[in-house]
């Protein structure tokens, strides 16, 4: 959206504001998932939030990206309506019981001349065919897992890797720090790849 | 230069992905990576991870929902209160 799209909105052009709805929707209806517990309560977060940003239009500025300050609507009326605070997560309420290591350590040697190291030998998933990459299987597995996280870290890596922002635009948007932002990250890609591992290894018989 | 083990390397590769470590620790992280197919492969893992979740397709809006989008913008653009 530019800055002609934006006056041709405010002068009421339909096919502008169809074409800022359809073009936002996979990034709001994706977060406003995150605090809904079904898909017509999120539907309504992102009605709601259309209705502020009508009303926001005329004083929008500027000085955020317009995807920012829409997408900042929606965190704000999602958290309302799910009865979140919508200031930032203080950076010691990070925790939220999860601080197991990226890999179990019974997949480390624990003695000997290479502690630490892997103990057995892995998988190679460069083997794995660009098509199973891509299928509805894997996805089916990597988006249950990102469900499953914790509030905070689906928060983050939903706008980081599903839809691809900056660090510093999710910084923006979920209004925390840069360092807070990185460990937050590391912990959910850690837990979405354990569950992709945990689907592609067979298990082994005891 | 003491050596980084691989439950170290796993531990890192997000901060090494995000440009944050610094030149010393981005040295043992890489010269480890050379020499360790395991985390080699660990590190390919994660890739693939991030390879699957930019690909997740988004779901469409259904058709209640955009037509009641629709009838918002039409009330503010008449110029009318928006409930």
């Amino acid at each position: 959206m530019n800055e002609v799209d934006l006056q041709a909105l405010r002068r009421g052009d339909e096919s502008a504001y169809r074409a800022l709805v359809n073009e936002y929707h996979p990034t709001l209806f994706r977060l406003a998932m995150i605090y809904s517990p079904s898909r017509a309560i999120a539907e309504e977060t992102v009605q709601e939030t259309w209705l502020a940003v009508l009303r926001g239009l005329h004083g929008f500025a500027g000085r955020s990206s317009l995807r920012t300050w829409i997408c900042r609507i929606l965190v704000n009326v999602a958290r309302r309506r799910a009865g979140l605070e919508s200031r930032s997560v203080p950076f010691a309420a990070l925790e939220e019981g999860d601080d197991a290591p990226a890999v179990s350590a019974d997949q480390f040697l624990t003695s000997g001349p290479f502690v630490g190291h892997w103990n057995s030998e892995r998988d190679d998933w460069s083997r794995l065919p660009e098509d199973r990459m891509l299928s509805q299987e894997l996805q089916g597995v990597v988006a249950e897992a990102i469900d499953k996280l914790p509030r905070t870290q689906r928060e983050v890596i939903t706008m980081r890797d599903v839809e691809g922002w900056t660090a510093p635009e999710v910084s923006e948007l979920l209004r925390i720090e840069a360092g807070h932002q990185r460990v937050l990250l590391h912990r959910a890609r850690s837990r979405v790849r354990q569950a992709l591992e945990s689907y592609l290894t067979p298990a082994v018989p005891a | 230069m003491r050596e980084m083990n691989c439950n170290e390397l796993v531990e890192r590769v997000t901060d090494c992905l995000e440009d944050a470590l610094n030149p010393e620790e981005l040295a043992r992280l890489l010269d480890h990576l050379q020499v360790c197919q395991g985390c080699d492969s660990y590190f390919n893992e994660v890739l693939v991870t991030l390879k699957v979740m930019s690909n997740l397709p988004a779901k469409p809006m259904s058709p209640e929902l955009e037509a009641n989008l629709l009838a918002i913008y039409h009330d503010w653009a008449e110029g009318g209160v928006v409930a």
